[in-house]
C-alpha cells in the first residue's frame, strides 16, 4: 500500500472513530446543555497539525460526515468546518515554536471560528442559527471542549498524517 | 514562509471546497442527499447504538452529576405542586365525577382506531442548534412513513420528517416552522398555530376572532380539517394566556403543551398520513 493510501486509510479510521463516538456517547454529555463536537475537534485538529491544504479537506470531510446526521442543508456544516481548517492551517503554519498551550489555544480558537461560520452559513441557507439565543455559550463550549481533548486529538492526528511534533523544533515537518 | 506555488495550491483548494459545498446545499435542496441520509442512519445504527449501550454507566453518572441541579428544582416544583393539590382536595369525589363527565361531552377520541406503533427516542437533538428534531428506532421496516403523526399518551409531540428503514427523524412541535390547525376544545374555534422554540409554548395567531370566548385553561386540540396535516382531536395543550390584538381584531393564545418535550423516552407514531 502506497504512503499516501496509507494516510487515506489512517485519516478515514480517525474520521470514522471521532463520527461513532460522537452519535454513540457525546451527544448527550451536555455541559449547559451544550456538547463536545469531537467531529470537529479531530477536523481543526489536523488543520493544526498538518497546514492549510490538508486541513481544509480534512474539516471538510468531517463537516460533511456530521451533515448526514444533521437536519439542516447538506453540505453548510462541510463548508463552515473547511474554511476553518483552511483558516487555523494557515494560522498554525505561521507559529514557529509551539507548546501544548498554543495548540491547545489553536483548536479553541479554530473550534469556536467553526462553531461561528456555521452560525453564518446557516443563517445564509434559512437556517435559525445566527439568531439562537444560546450561540455564545455554544461556541464557548465547543472551543472550550476543543481544548481540552487536544491532547488526546493532536498526536492522533499526527499520526494519521505521519507530521513529526514540532513542539521543540522550529522546522515545520511535513507527512510522507 | 511557504513558496508562492504552495500558497496558490492551497488557496485553489480552499476555492474548490467552497464551491463544492454550494453545489451540494443546492443538490440537497432537491432532497438528492435523503437516500445518502437514511442509509448512513441505517449503516450506522448498530454501532452506535453499541456504543451508546457500552457508554450507559458513564452517560448516566454525567447526566445525575450535571442534571443535579436540575432535579433539586424539580423537585421542590413537584413537592409544591403536591401540597397544592392536598389543600385543593381534588381528591374529592364530586370534583372526580364532574370531570369525568365534562371528559365525556368533549369527546376527546384522540388515537381512536388509528393503528399506532410504539418507538423508544434513539437519540435528542445532535445539533448543538435548535434544530427541534430527535431521532426514533423506528422505520420504514414497522410500516412508518414520513408525515406520521408523533404522540405521547399526554399529547402531540410532532410528526415524521425522515424515515429510513431502521430509524425515523421526528419534527418536533416546538419548531416555530411546524404549522398545524387546531380547535379549542370547549368553544370549538379553528385556528392556525406554530411552535415557538425550545421551552416556549405553541403559539395560535391566526383564526381566533377578538369576540371568541376563549378564557386560559381551554384545552387546545388538532383540527383535523380537510387537507390537515394531523388527525383531529390529538391535545396540543392548555391555553396559558390569552392576548387581544385590537389592531388585528384578533386573539393570540398561547398553549402550554400538554407534552413533556424535555423528558421524551417512549412515544407512539400514529400510522396516519395525510389525505393527498
Amino acid at each position: 500500500m502506497s504512503s499516501e493510501a496509507r494516510t487515506v486509510a489512517r485519516v478515514g479510521l480517525l474520521l470514522f472513530g471521532a463520527l461513532v463516538l460522537q452519535l454513540g456517547m457525546f451527544d448527550d454529555l451536555r455541559i449547559l446543555s451544550v456538547h463536545p463536537e469531537v467531529l470537529l475537534a479531530v477536523g481543526i485538529g489536523m488543520a493544526v497539525a498538518w497546514g492549510p491544504e490538508r486541513g481544509a479537506v480534512s474539516s471538510f470531510a468531517a463537516g460533511l460526515l456530521a451533515d448526514l446526521f444533521l437536519s439542516g442543508h447538506f453540505g453548510v456544516t462541510g463548508l463552515a468546518w473547511g474554511v476553518s481548517g483552511y483558516g487555523i492551517g494557515l494560522l498554525s503554519d505561521g507559529i514557529v515554536r509551539r507548546s501544548r498551550l498554543i495548540d491547545a489555544g489553536l483548536m479553541a480558537l479554530g473550534s469556536a471560528a467553526a462553531v461561528l461560520l456555521y452560525a453564518v452559513v446557516g443563517s445564509l441557507f434559512g437556517e435559525h442559527t445566527l439568531g439562537d439565543d444560546h450561540l455564545l455559550r455554544i461556541i464557548g463550549i465547543v472551543a472550550l471542549t476543543g481544548a481540552a481533548l487536544s491532547p488526546l486529538v493532536l498526536p492522533l492526528c499526527r499520526w494519521a498524517g505521519h507530521v513529526e511534533h514540532r513542539l521543540h523544533s522550529p522546522r515545520r515537518h511535513t507527512g510522507a | 514562509m511557504k513558496p508562492a506555488g504552495t500558497r496558490r495550491r492551497s488557496r485553489r483548494v480552499l476555492l474548490v471546497i467552497s464551491l463544492l459545498a454550494i453545489t451540494l446545499v443546492t443538490l440537497d435542496s432537491a432532497g438528492a442527499f435523503e437516500p445518502v441520509r437514511s442509509g448512513a442512519s441505517d449503516v450506522l445504527a448498530p454501532v452506535t447504538d453499541g456504543v451508546h449501550w457500552l457508554t450507559t454507566p458513564f452517560r448516566n453518572a454525567w447526566a445525575g452529576m450535571s442534571g443535579y441541579g436540575n432535579l433539586e428544582t424539580e423537585n421542590r416544583r413537584l413537592r409544591k405542586q403536591l401540597d397544592e393539590l392536598k389543600a385543593k382536595g381534588i381528591t374529592d369525589s364530586n370534583d372526580r365525577e364532574q370531570l369525568k363527565r365534562l371528559t365525556a361531552q368533549l369527546n376527546i377520541g384522540f388515537v381512536g382506531d388509528i393503528p399506532t406503533e410504539v418507538a423508544r427516542v434513539a437519540s435528542g437533538p445532535r445539533n448543538n442548534f435548535e434544530d427541534h428534531r430527535l431521532e426514533i428506532d423506528k422505520g420504514s421496516a414497522a410500516g412508518l412513513a414520513v408525515g406520521m403523526p408523533v404522540v405521547t399518551k399526554a399529547g402531540l409531540v410532532g410528526r415524521l420528517e425522515r424515515v429510513s428503514r431502521d430509524r425515523s427523524v421526528v419534527q418536533l412541535a416546538t419548531d416555530p416552522a411546524f404549522v398545524i390547525g387546531v380547535r379549542v376544545a370547549q368553544t370549538q374555534d379553528l385556528g392556525i398555530g406554530h411552535g415557538a422554540g425550545t421551552d416556549k409554548p405553541f403559539v395560535v395567531d391566526r383564526g381566533i376572532e377578538l369576540t371568541d370566548a376563549i378564557k386560559p385553561g381551554n384545552a387546545v386540540v388538532t383540527s383535523g380539517l380537510a387537507r390537515a396535516i394531523m388527525p383531529p382531536d390529538i391535545p396540543v395543550g392548555l391555553v396559558s394566556e390569552v392576548v387581544p390584538d385590537p389592531a388585528d381584531s384578533s386573539l393570540l393564545l398561547r398553549v402550554d403543551f400538554a407534552a413533556q418535550f424535555s423528558q421524551l423516552d417512549v412515544v407512539q407514531v400514529l400510522k396516519w398520513t395525510p389525505p393527498t
